[in-house]
């Protein structure tokens, strides 16, 4: 048998591994699902609301106004790949958008892994096998957060980051199309990774002072790589910089673990704790052994290496949260130090290690990872098949101009949801104020209410080329004051809650209005949800009283 | 003779490229096991046509450098990156994404044979 085909072999045996794991894991083994499911944050609800917002406009020239809460200027301020790519796969397959997000999810996770082989492989062909089963660990429990949590844009911009480097360890500086394409690529994936990128540049120059190994000529290459580069980029860069530089998301932050996460929601950081202990002691020989190839002459697929899995210790010198976001890859990175450790283990007792070896290593691997990380799934989702109907209701019937409210629902702190899953202005309860109303004794007829939007960069909408105005101060403004009641066209009602207190409530404001021949139950047909249409909003509609009266 | 042999590469691998889209279904089938088989289909076509073969044949202008699975892979990257770009350009110019899935592939495949043919 050819070495080729063996290779061929071991590449098709791990992508369906790689698959049936994060399938299984993470999708019940499904593509379809009647409602989300994989999606475990607020983040995720927004990468699927953004892209399906784009589905429905045909384009991200402006933030979906469901999205933007409302406004129909604001500019589409987000890493756009990752919602087209969705949102191309959705038309063409027929998928839903939420089914494609996921999907396409994994799918560029799998991607990412055969291309980090790619650059392994060119240190050792053998040590590339031996690392792909540890891959596959992105897609199981904590470590699987990413694609769970909605940490999407992350994924999108490292697989372009990981092609990135690919490129610098095949062809150096000789072939800026594929740099100049990557490059791009990580900018519309997500900026962080765009960042990280031109820090491996920077890397890649330093390295070749040192070895006075730098030319005149790779000087002129960059320079024409960058301009061509900031061509592709430039639209979106003006957006990018007036949405997000200038509200301060790519200021230097220093935080440890710790610290970190004593103050923020977020998924869960990985630490090397959560690696097995013998998978850390190759990775460490592993890492040892690339650390002292890094001062010979062709340096470059070492630095790449180190640089990858360092980037997820950068959080020391400023990347702050970002630095998390790499180590959800560490099962990817690590890889590399892992099937190295255990190759030159193998090395050092056998002398010479051929490719079927390696093979028999990869399988044997296999079946040690499959049986400890797989079948254990926890497919689910923050929203359940009662809550989804309602939903489809709302975007079914609920006229595109008319604002929804939502009074109590169990999930009500993950805002993202309701304009995502709605496509319409939405208005969440804020649950504080609404435990205290409870307290009062009172029916209320005016409730303190958040806006659903994606309000991360202000909302900017653009003024000219080059300048841009900020709704959300307008936002702040209007819903200091609680909202009355009598003007919502739409309400949404949980009949049911895990804090059954909050649930009567909700049912006692819905009959005191339902008192009024105007307002009446439009959907109501489901075990969790009812709501119901004001058919003159502004009229008076509840009179203020005790409910023990 | 040099026209003959990337022919010559490009029928052969035309094969194995089928042969790669059999087995993806058949990877796809084990993986979703729950799925219908129409859906597994309609998703790897879907793949195919949207991202791996536009990427693929961007990668024949590096046919002589690298191997026919590293190419496929790279195109993977290379696919997703100009299929994303170009599809939020196009929106923002105006050409709605629902013509995108027809349009886009046929032009990155048009313009990786023009520029295969100029390279001869």
């Amino acid at each position: 048998m050819k070495k080729l085909n063996i290779e061929a072999i071991v590449l098709i045996i791990f992508c369906t591994a790689f698959l049936w794991f994060a399938a299984g894991n993470i999708l019940d083994n499904k593509i379809t699902h009647d409602f989300p499911v994989g999606f475990f944050a607020s983040d995720s609800f927004q990468n699927y609301g953004i892209a399906e917002g784009i589905k429905e406009s045909g384009n991200y020239k402006f933030q979906p106004m469901s999205v933007a809460g409302g406004y129909k200027d604001v500019v589409g301020t987000h890493y756009p790949t990752i919602y087209h790519l969705t949102a191309l796969f959705s038309v063409q397959t027929g998928i839903k958008v939420y089914d494609s997000l996921i999907f396409m999810i994994i799918f560029l996770l799998l991607s990412t892994s055969l291309m980090m082989y790619f650059i392994i492989r060119k240190f050792s062909k053998g040590a590339a096998m031996i690392a792909l089963p540890l891959m596959m660990l992105v897609s199981y429990s904590k470590f699987s957060s990413a694609i769970t949590w909605g940490q999407h844009g992350a994924i999108t911009g490292s697989f372009f980051l990981v092609a990135l480097l690919w490129a610098f360890t095949k062809f150096e500086l000789n072939n800026p199309f594929f740099i100049i394409i990557f490059l791009s690529g990580t900018f519309f994936g997500h900026q962080p990774e765009f960042v990280f990128g031109l820090g491996f540049i920077f890397l890649y120059f330093v390295l070749k002072f040192i070895r006075k190994d730098l030319k005149a000529g790779d000087i002129k290459k960059i320079i024409t790589i960058g301009v061509i580069t900031l061509l592709i980029i430039s639209y979106y860069l003006i957006i990018f910089k007036f949405a997000w530089v200038s509200a301060g998301f790519s200021a230097l932050e220093i935080v440890s673990v710790e610290k970190f996460l004593e103050g923020r929601a977020f998924p869960p950081v990985l630490l090397f704790d959560d690696f097995n202990f013998l998978i850390l002691i190759f990775s460490f020989i592993g890492i040892a052994i690339v650390s002292l190839m890094l001062f010979k002459k062709k340096n470059t697929l070492s630095a790449a290496m180190l640089f990858l899995f360092l980037l997820g210790l950068t959080n020391y010198i400023g990347a702050g949260h970002k630095a998390f976001q790499q180590r959800f890859l560490w099962p990817i990175y690590l890889s590399a130090f892992f099937g190295i450790g255990i190759y030159y283990a193998i090395k050092f007792i056998m002398k010479r290690v051929n490719v079927i070896f390696s093979a028999g290593v990869f399988i044997l691997l296999l079946i040690i990872f499959i049986p400890a990380f797989g079948g254990k799934t926890n497919a689910g989702s923050s929203i359940d098949a009662a809550h989804w109907a309602g939903f489809d209701w709302i975007r079914d019937n609920v006229e595109m101009d008319k604002p929804v409210y939502f009074l109590y629902q169990d999930m009500i702190g993950q805002r993202s949801i309701y304009y995502a899953s709605t496509q319409r202005e939405t208005y969440v309860l804020d649950v504080g104020s609404f435990i205290q109303d409870i307290q009062s004794g009172m029916i209320k007829r005016s409730y303190k209410m958040v806006l659903s939007a994606e309000g991360g960069a202000g909302l900017p909408y653009r003024k000219s080329l080059f300048e841009f105005g900020k709704h959300m101060s307008e936002v702040a403004e209007r819903m200091k004051e609680r909202v009355d009641i009598c003007t919502m066209p739409y309400i949404v009602f949980d009949k049911v809650s895990s804090q059954e207190a909050l649930s009567t409530y909700n049912l006692m404001i819905a009959n005191e209005l339902l008192k009024n021949e105007w307002i009446s139950v439009v959907y109501g047909d489901n075990p969790s949800v009812v709501i119901i249409k004001n058919n003159r909003p502004g009229v008076d509609c509840i009179e203020e009283r005790s409910f023990n009266e | 003779m040099k026209n003959e042999v990337l022919m010559n590469k490009i029928k052969k691998e035309s094969v194995s490229i089928l042969s790669i889209f059999i087995v993806a279904l058949l990877i796809f089938k084990i993986a979703f096991f729950k799925e219908s088989f129409s859906t597994i289909l309609g998703t790897v076509w879907g793949l195919f046509w949207l991202i791996v073969l536009p990427g693929f044949a961007i990668m024949y202008l590096w046919h002589d450098k690298l191997g026919f699975i590293e190419r496929l892979v790279a195109g993977i990257a290379v696919g997703a990156s100009i299929t994303g770009i170009s599809s939020y350009y196009l929106g923002i110019f105006g050409l709605n994404i629902s013509n995108h899935t027809i349009i886009l592939p046929i032009i990155i495949l048009l313009v990786s044979v023009i520029l295969i043919l100029r390279k001869k």
